[in-house]
C-alpha cells in the first residue's frame, strides 16, 4: 500500500501487513536481519524521475511489494533543492541476494538506469567526514562548535542504532 | 576491432543532460579515468569536477559500472568492458 503523509519527506510503498500487523519488510528469506546483516546486505535500487514519473512506478510497483516480490520503495515527496539535485529519487529496497529479481521487475516497468547502493554506504555519508553531512554542515552555516556538535551528534545515533552487530535491526524512523 | 562504453550522468549539475556513448579500441580496453578524459575533451572542466584534489573519484557523486559501485572494481582505474554503463549520481541520491 502506499502511504503517503504529508507531514513526511517521504512517500512510502510498503505492504499492508507492515502498516496493520508490523510486519517487518526488512528481511531475507522471511528471516530479519540482525544490524551486521542490515548494513552488509541491505540496499536499494535508485531510481530518478519527476515526483509524477515515480508516483506512477510507486503504483505499478504497489503489487509487487504486496506479494512480497519487492520489499519496500519510497520516493521524494519534493526536490531536493538545496542539495542541487533537479529530480526525484525513488529507493526500492531488497536484500543484495535479491536485486537481481527485484532489478528484472523494476526494468520490465520500464526502468532504465541501474544504480545499486548498500545501506551501509548511506549511512556513512551521513557520518563525519562524511559528504552528504559535510555539505549539510556547510550549508548551514554553522559555527565550529554547532558543527562539531552535529557530527558527535550523528556518530552516537549511529552507534545506538547498530552497536549490537548481532541485534535484530529495528529500523530508523524517517 | 572496437568496443562501446555509455557514460550516463543522473541529475548531475551542471552536466545533467550528458549522455554519450564513445568508441574504444578493443585491444586497450579503457578505465574509467580514460573514459572521463574522453568527455573532457569535449566538455573542459569535466574531468575537474568528477575528481578530488588527489585524482581520485569525487566523493560528491557516485559512479556505478552496470549498476554497481566503482569503488568496489578500482574506482578510477575500474577497467572497463564491452557495452559497460557508468552512471554517475550525486552523492544525495538514497537518502
Amino acid at each position: 500500500m502506499i502511504v503517503d503523509r504529508p507531514g513526511s519527506h517521504f512517500v512510502f510503498v510498503v505492504p499492508a501487513a507492515h502498516v496493520h500487523e508490523r510486519y517487518n519488510y526488512i528481511n531475507h528469506n522471511g528471516q530479519p536481519l540482525t544490524n551486521r546483516q542490515y548494513l552488509d546486505c541491505w540496499g536499494k535500487w535508485l531510481v530518478f524521475g519527476q515526483r509524477e514519473e515515480l508516483d506512477l512506478l510507486a503504483a505499478q510497483l504497489d503489487p509487487h511489494v504486496e506479494a512480497r516480490r519487492v520489499p519496500a520503495a519510497k520516493l521524494d515527496r519534493k526536490r531536493i533543492d538545496e542539495f542541487g539535485l533537479d529530480r526525484c529519487v525513488m529507493c526500492i529496497y531488497c536484500h543484495v541476494e535479491e536485486r537481481e529479481a527485484v532489478w528484472e521487475i523494476l526494468a520490465g516497468l520500464g526502468v532504465r538506469d541501474k544504480a545499486w547502493m548498500f545501506e551501509r554506504e548511506t549511512m556513512e555519508k551521513w557520518l563525519p567526514g562524511g559528504v552528504n553531512l559535510e555539505k549539510w554542515i556547510a550549508g548551514q552555516k554553522l559555527d565550529a562548535k554547532k558543527a562539531e556538535d552535529l557530527r558527535t551528534a550523528a556518530a552516537t545515533r549511529f552507534k545506538q542504532w547498530f552497536f549490537d552487530e548481532d541485534a535484530i535491526f529495528t529500523g530508523i524512523e524517517q | 576491432m572496437t568496443i562501446t562504453v555509455t557514460l550516463n550522468l543522473l541529475g548531475v549539475r551542471p552536466f545533467q543532460l550528458l549522455e554519450e556513448t564513445m568508441t574504444f579500441d578493443a585491444a586497450t580496453l579503457p578505465t574509467l579515468s580514460q573514459v572521463i578524459d574522453r568527455v573532457d575533451q569535449r566538455n573542459p572542466g569535466f574531468r575537474a569536477a568528477m575528481l578530488d584534489d588527489g585524482g581520485r573519484l569525487s566523493r560528491q557523486f557516485a559512479f556505478l559500472i552496470n549498476g554497481m559501485n566503482a569503488d568496489y572494481s578500482g574506482g578510477i582505474t575500474a577497467p572497463l568492458a564491452a557495452e559497460d554503463v557508468i552512471n554517475v549520481i550525486p552523492a544525495i541520491a538514497g537518502g
